[in-house]
């Protein structure tokens, strides 16, 4: 029974690493290795077998973690593993893996394999990743006076579906080039910021997928390549801009959203008695929702305002990302 | 256990310095790293092999398999270029203790010192 346990568990941390079979192998063996020596340490403490296994595997901790520390997970939910003895209790959470494939091997379901481990506890929640930056129906200009025309071509390109996206310890600037020339993408990248949290041109990026959108494809390419350190894009004149998501939240730009849509239809479904008064709400529901610890008001640097039905707003282009889509969604909002 | 966020920044130069005394496998690093520092420095495996994993690729350690009395082990000594940055992260981290040590001297009262607890 524990044999199999530590199998199942090696088996498990196995499909995570998203890695070459031949390093999988290598990986799986040390652990094993490192198990063996544990087991025996604590059983000369005293400890059954079973108990000796329970305790090695809970040094170990939760797999999806370690995988992800090998720096090679790019799945967008976690799985996390519980460690206790209670296999056969533990209740098996319902399994989504979205359009990615897990792995080479398997014919069998990833279900089939939880269960078999007997320990897939519960679904993480998303894992943070890069953030969109474009606009979708609510026309934006940028300070400049720049229209959205730039953005709509981008926003196109990442929408386009890749049949195959295959990267084996790809050089991250080499799998962006890649991934631009397949969808005629602009994309640019600010390695001096990459190069503060320890990421540089080079580093080994390993995904398979399927039939996914570009943007998709390039989301979690960032995330491959850094998964403790979030990167974030922004899209602005055509391109699309790879940072960290640190220097994404600083930026701060002037922005203008067209709103006399909005607002009338506040008035006309009676939440609000005059546009002014709409405009007011607006403004409140934003500091609300949108990344509020950035506005003045809460000790950041951001501010909105509402003026001749424009909506200026000076913020991160992730606020700003958050109010376009924000807008997108109240714009499908009509009075009956 | 040191507190988390201090240890990280000097995890790997600390595994990298327990390997300048010789060739060592993994189960071998965890216990003289936890003996060395006095039980302060507990790392799980899940910690430490991801890092031998991340200093192998960068080309600082290099390794070799082993059987020998039933046992498998994967044996992890420097390289050259990993000897090299021993010596100089070891170096900027000494730096880094003695100014911060010093920013701190109010703080710590006159019993500041950065000789080594035991």
């Amino acid at each position: 029974m524990s044999d199999r346990e530590l199998e199942n568990y090696l088996s498990l941390l196995a499909r995570f690493l998203r890695i070459s079979p031949r390093q999988r192998e290598e990986i799986r063996r040390e652990l094993r290795a490192h198990l063996q020596e544990a087991l025996d340490e604590w059983m000369t403490r005293g400890l059954t077998r079973d108990e000796a296994v329970a305790r090695a595997l809970d040094d170990f901790g939760d797999a999806a973690e370690l995988a992800a520390r090998f720096r090679f997970l790019g799945i967008r939910k976690r799985w996390l593993m519980k460690s206790a003895m209670i296999a056969a209790s533990v209740g098996l959470a319902a399994l989504w893996f979205g359009p990615l494939s897990i792995g080479r091997s398997s014919s069998e379901s990833p279900t089939a394999a939880a269960t078999r481990g007997g320990r897939v506890a519960s679904v993480g929640g998303p894992v943070g990743t890069a953030h969109s930056g474009e606009t979708r129906t609510t026309p934006s200009r940028d300070s400049r006076g720049a229209t959205g025309s730039g953005v709509d071509a981008v926003a196109r390109a990442l929408d386009q579906t890749l049949a195959s996206y295959s990267l084996e310890d790809r050089p991250l600037q080499q799998a962006l080039r890649e991934l631009a020339e397949m969808v005629k993408l602009n994309i640019a990248v600010d390695w001096e910021g990459l190069a503060q949290i320890g990421l540089d041109r080079d580093a080994p990026v390993t995904l398979i997928l399927n039939g996914v959108k570009a943007r998709t494809a390039l989301e979690l390419t960032l995330e491959a390549a850094a998964p403790q350190s979030p990167l974030a894009y922004d899209v602005r004149d055509g391109v699309v801009r790879i940072m960290t998501r640190e220097r994404l939240v600083s930026q701060f730009s002037t922005r203008y959203y067209a709103v006399a849509e909005v607002l009338e239809t506040s008035v006309a479904l009676g939440s609000s008695e005059s546009t002014a008064e709409a405009a007011e709400r607006l403004v409140e529901l934003i500091y609300g929702v949108v990344e509020p610890e950035s506005w003045t008001e809460s000790g950041g640097n951001g501010g909105a305002q509402v003026f001749n039905q424009m909506l200026i707003v000076r913020n991160s282009p992730l606020a700003h990302a958050e109010i376009e889509e924000l807008l997108a969604t109240l714009a499908t909002v009509r009075a009956p | 256990m040191f507190a988390r966020d201090l240890l990280r920044g000097s995890l790997e130069l600390v595994v990298l310095s327990e390997l300048c005394a010789g060739e060592r496998y993994g189960y071998q690093i965890l216990a003289a790293l936890r003996e060395r520092s006095g039980g302060r420095i507990d790392l799980k495996a899940g910690t430490l092999y991801p890092i031998l994993h991340k200093l192998e690729l960068a080309g600082c350690v290099k390794c070799r398999w082993e059987e020998a009395g039933g046992r498998d082990r994967k044996w992890y000594a420097l390289t050259e270029k990993g000897r090299r940055r021993v010596a100089r992260d070891a170096a900027e981290w000494n730096a880094f203790a003695r100014c911060i040590g010093g920013m701190l001297r109010p703080a710590l009262g006159s019993r500041a010192t950065l000789e080594p607890a035991g």
